[in-house]
């Protein structure tokens, strides 16, 4: 795929190259959304937005890496998705114990109308991760979700979120530290490694 | 967090992990991983978190994102050659415009022409009673003209004018009387004046007289309603009118009373009106009939030739639009 050849193609309003270059990057831009909103319709809401919001503004790309372009123009839109949420909650998503303490456990996490095909797919480390992901702030997570769950490197996380490099390795010793604190407490379901530091820890 | 290690050292750590540090600064921590345990340790805690979110699924697209032409406003978006479908679309919309206009312009056409043809035919009608009433008149006052007769009518009914307004009578009180005679040969004229554009067969006939034109003047609009009011008036109650009221004036115009020519009067009641009147009345009718039967031939000619327009321009806006349909689903 001739990436620079079709933007310039779709710069001049050829809608089928800028649709081969959504067919490379939607299965990215797509799990980038979903981890930053925990929400398969909003994932696919947020994708969708994205694409538009890139072809009509992809006079603004002025080279570089286009896959750190485009999932910065996703991770803007699940920002304003999850500020939007924030400001309007709708429900309580962590449920809390009888003395008003969050319940760590992953288990609540499990959809009632879950198919059993579904139930068998998902982990429960999968859903401790995700559970412990979902805690982070929308900044810190979006590094993790990046550079630890899409693999891009510092700079091309950088031009996705916006920030410089130095803010990026900040965030992101931060953010795993804190998913290391919150991974702990699914016990258990962690390799040994985590047991063996806790015990060493304590 | 490793509580013994400070936030430099962790972020050190976690770029040391994913090769992201500089020659420099990777020394610098790579002699701290050897002296240090707890860094180790950190390092290795680090290195599983990591690990385990790296382990997270990759999920495939449920669907493809693909966009449309309506998703980013792009309605003219035209894949790159596929003129000829534009410009097929450009041909459709100027043809149908082109109909839309012609049809107009044949329904207009259409009305004029018939309403031209009808104008015609009141206008020989109206010459062929001028020149009866001309003739009509001659043997009793040949000063006296149209109008005189139909305001000495009016006034010797007695009553108000017609409340149609479209016949005037401003100056009854001046007619004479003895006119009576001649007002009863000028109504036919009247009533076709009223309802036959009198303006328009006095401009283009000169040899109207001039007191035929005044009489046409006298008409302020020449409408349906006031002919039949006018024709009621004479057919109904010209007979009646020496001794009684004369109170035709006061009877309504009817909607169905049809603007008919000279062939609907009826005979003159009084004998002042000679055998050469009525003869004159005869012929009027004939004229008449024979001029109303007669079809406009120019109009028809050009309806036709508008129709053949009309089709032409319907099959071009249906051809290329269906063409331009055509490739446009093609470049989808």
């Amino acid at each position: 795929m001739d990436e620079a050849a079709l933007i310039q193609d779709a710069k001049q309003g050829d809608l089928n190259a800028f649709n081969t270059l959504v067919l490379h990057y939607q299965d990215i831009a797509f799990n980038v959304a979903y981890r930053l909103m925990s929400d398969p319709a909003q994932a696919e809401d947020i994708t969708q937005d994205a694409f538009i919001s890139a072809y009509t503004k992809l006079n603004t790309y002025r080279g570089g890496s286009f896959k750190a372009w485009l999932l910065r123009i996703v991770t803007n839109a699940g920002y304003d998705e999850l500020r939007r949420q924030k400001r309007r909650p709708t429900m309580q998503l962590e449920p809390e114990t009888d003395d008003g303490e969050l319940l760590e456990s992953a288990s609540w996490l499990v959809a009632d109308d879950e198919t059993p095909e579904e139930a068998a797919l998902r982990s429960e480390l999968d859903e401790a991760i995700r559970h412990c992901l979902d805690g982070l702030q929308p900044e810190f997570k979006a590094v993790v979700v990046l550079i630890d769950v899409q693999g891009l490197d510092y700079a091309d996380a950088a031009t996705a979120i916006g920030r410089p490099v130095g803010t990026i390795k900040s965030r992101l010793a931060r953010a795993r530290s804190r998913m290391q604190e919150c991974l702990r407490g699914f016990g258990e379901l962690l390799p040994p490694i985590f047991r063996l530091e806790d015990e060493r820890l304590s | 967090m490793n509580p013994l290690l400070s936030r430099r050292d962790i972020e050190a750590l976690s770029a040391y992990l994913d090769g992201e540090l500089d020659s420099r600064e990777r020394a610098r921590v790579e002699i701290l991983l050897n002296e240090d345990p707890e860094m180790r340790a950190a390092l290795n805690a680090l290195q599983q978190t990591r690990a385990l979110v790296r382990s997270l699924p990759k999920l495939k697209a449920p669907r493809n994102f693909l966009l449309t032409p309506e998703m980013v406003g792009q309605q003219d978006y035209v894949v790159p050659g596929s003129k000829l479908g534009l410009s097929m679309r450009w041909a459709s919309a100027i043809a149908s415009i082109l109909l839309v206009l012609v049809f107009v312009g044949d329904v207009l056409t259409g009305g004029l022409s018939g309403a031209r043809s009808q104008s015609t035919v009141s206008m020989l009608n109206t010459d062929t009673a001028a020149v009866q009433e001309m003739q009509a008149a001659e043997p009793m006052e040949p000063e006296a003209g149209n109008e005189a007769g139909g305001e000495a009518f009016a006034e010797k009914s007695g009553e108000a004018p017609l409340p149609s307004d479209d016949i005037e009578a401003p100056e009854m009180a001046e007619e004479p009387v003895e006119e009576e005679p001649m007002m009863l040969e000028a109504a036919p004229e009247a009533e076709e004046e009223t309802f036959g554009l009198a303006d328009e067969a006095t401009e283009k006939d000169g040899e109207v007289p001039a007191e035929e034109e005044a009489a046409a003047g006298m008409v302020a609009q020449p409408t349906a309603t006031a002919a039949a009011d006018v024709e009621r008036a004479m057919t109904t109650d010209l007979p009646e009118s020496a001794g009684s009221g004369l109170t035709e004036t006061e009877i309504q115009p009817e909607p169905q009373a049809t603007p008919t020519l000279a062939g609907t009067l009826p005979p003159p009641p009084q004998a002042t009106l000679d055998v050469s009147a009525e003869q004159q009345a005869e012929d009027t009718d004939m004229a008449a009939t024979t001029l109303a039967e007669e079809p406009p031939a120019p109009p028809a000619r050009r309806i036709s030739a508008l129709r053949i327009i009309e089709i032409v321009l319907l099959l071009a806006a249906l051809g290329s639009g269906i063409t331009a349909f055509i490739f446009r689903r093609r470049s989808l």
